[in-house]
């Protein structure tokens, strides 16, 4: 594995913070799929990154950030399972999907970094914009049920979701991590 | 001219009528940008259909939370001045071998090269490698097989998951180290007098020429390979000091080496074997950065008790702690915080009476009581 990228290293502790804020989420997410209790899942993200922060000051990321905390968090997920392993954390299906997790696999977290920033694009829609949007996706309305609680047609309602996602495509867009 | 977003958005909702659907494609078709958007527009809208299950924890208040637990990894002093009886406790935790530059086979598999500086990696069995300054670990992907083998040169500190079914095996050199989980280093800086010191769990080692010439050491032995072969066991308690150089050997050894280095630099990228080279020849930097190295790991510093207890709880699924076992606030301890709780429990002993009880669950332990000795 030869990178000729400069390593990734944690320079201070608002570099932490950072990393911390923008990983916490997907990483929760992708844990959760497993774990299936966002109270255990949030625990083994706080154990992944209490080891980083354990040897932050030495740590060099030959990979990328995101390929080493999918990997830090799939591997504290591992290990939290095995330490309870007189309380059942997951099911059997998913302790073999667990086992054949790969090493080394950006694509895993991938998905829940782009609906991270989905969510954090939407704070920059207009209100009846977001709404209707955040109504057809999060609440999973369809849009004749949109149009009749709001009162407007069927038609604006679409136009509504898909000028939101063009939007919101464009506000990906800056951010250089999420397409590539 | 680009089509209405919501007519893009009816074709990828597979709602759009034929000749929408015409329109969109001859669009897509026009410049490798279009299809660029297409695609991203199509990106946006299937992961929005997942958002109703995304989970969103407030990262400000998790934020704060981790930095309450961390906290008191930032000590009140640092660091003291070092007290030898605990630096020995620290060692305990650690297995030092020497070995001998190896050969990377050129084989598919994942390698790492540590620069000026220590890395930390982890491996696919979440064992922990923390890589000294120029040295090289290889293996293959995902450890498939009978055992988990690693190959490595310089110097690394292993902490190996414990696996019973798997052995975890690094072969350096002239000299193969197996263990099935425990915290041990290799160093193969000093090339001409590898030794290997338990200082926790067992340890099997064993030439590479002849695996029947296998040594197994328990807690607090040592041995030393010379020139081929093993020398006698050691038992020991206190951590030994460095072993003065051998100068007679040097001369056979480097030859082997060059030897060998050679063929490195037909398998390996230019940099490394240059690298290497240079270690080896100046002995003297390598073993500075060793020292320096080990220093660090024997750093101790100043916690109070009861945050330091609270921390063991927290960070130990394994660890607990009765209620009363709370000292006044204003009490010290000099730890390294960041080792194993056995030795972490070591250096509490040094000052105060600790009164330990098997608890609950397998291989846990209960503080029943602590009191200033």
């Amino acid at each position: 594995m030869t990178t000729h990228k400069k390593p990734i290293q944690i320079k201070t502790d608002a570099d932490f913070e950072q990393i911390f804020k923008e990983y916490y989420n997907p990483l929760l997410n992708f844990i959760n799929q497993y774990i299936k209790n966002k109270e255990t899942s949030k625990e083994i993200i706080q154990i992944t990154f209490m080891k980083m922060w354990d040897k932050r000051a030495k740590l060099k990321i030959e990979s990328s950030l995101k390929s080493y905390l999918y990997r830090s968090a799939k591997n504290s997920m591992i290990d939290y399972i095995r330490k309870h392993d007189k309380i059942k954390v997951v099911s059997d299906e998913d302790q073999h999907i667990i086992n054949n997790l790969p090493d080394i696999d950006d694509d895993y977290l991938s998905p829940y970094i782009i609906r991270n920033e989905i969510l954090r694009a939407m704070e920059e829609l207009k209100p009846k914009n977001r709404e209707i949007f955040r109504l057809s996706k999060l609440e999973g309305l369809t849009y004749e049920e949109i149009a009749n609680h709001l009162n407007i047609s069927k038609r604006s309602v679409e136009d509504n979701v898909a000028r939101a996602t063009a939007l919101i495509k464009t506000i990906l867009e800056k951010n250089s991590k999420i397409f590539d | 001219m680009k089509p209405e977003s919501h007519i893009l958005l009816k074709c990828i909702r597979n709602e759009a009528t034929a000749s929408e659907l015409q329109t969109v494609q001859d669009w897509i078709e026009l410049s490798p940008d279009n299809r660029k958007h297409y695609q991203r527009l199509i990106t946006v809208h299937f992961e929005s259909e997942h958002l109703g299950n995304y989970e969103s924890a407030d990262v400000d208040l998790e934020w704060n939370d981790f930095k309450s637990k961390v906290a008191f990894q930032e000590p009140i002093e640092n660091p003291l001045p070092h007290r030898k009886i605990l630096s020995y406790a620290v060692a305990a935790g650690l297995i030092l071998i020497s070995a001998f530059l190896f050969l990377f086979p050129a084989t598919q598999g994942v390698s790492h090269t540590s620069g000026d500086q220590q890395m930390v990696l982890n491996l696919p069995d979440n064992s922990e490698v923390t890589l000294f300054p120029h040295s090289s670990i290889h293996y293959k992907k995902d450890f498939k097989g009978n055992s988990r083998k690693v190959k490595m040169e310089g110097k690394a500190t292993f902490d190996v998951t414990k696996d019973k079914s798997k052995a975890f095996v690094v072969q350096s050199g002239a000299i193969t180290t197996r263990v099935l989980g425990t915290v041990f280093t290799i160093d193969a800086i000093d090339i001409n007098q590898p030794k290997l010191e338990v200082l926790h769990g067992t340890v099997s080692i064993y030439a590479n020429d002849n695996k029947s010439n296998v040594r197994i050491l328990k807690k607090g032995s040592s041995v030393t390979f010379n020139n081929g072969d093993f020398g006698e066991v050691i038992k020991s308690k206190a951590t030994p000091a460095d072993e003065p150089e051998e100068e007679e050997e040097e001369e056979e050894e480097e030859e082997k080496e060059e030897e060998e280095e050679k063929e490195v630099e037909e398998s390996e990228e230019a940099e490394k074997p240059a690298e290497t080279k240079n270690l080896e020849e100046k002995t003297e930097v390598p073993v500075a950065v060793n020292e320096e190295a080990k220093k660090e790991k024997l750093e101790l510093s100043l916690y109070p008790v009861n945050r330091a207890l609270q921390h063991l709880e927290d960070k130990f699924d394994n660890f607990s702690r009765c209620r009363k076992c709370k000292l006044d606030d204003d009490e010290n301890v000099m730890l390294n915080i960041n080792s194993d709780l056995e030795v972490v429990l070591e250096q509490f002993k040094v000052e105060y009476n600790l009164e330990l009880v098997p608890g609950k669950c397998d291989g846990c332990l209960k503080l029943e009581s602590i009191s200033k000795k």
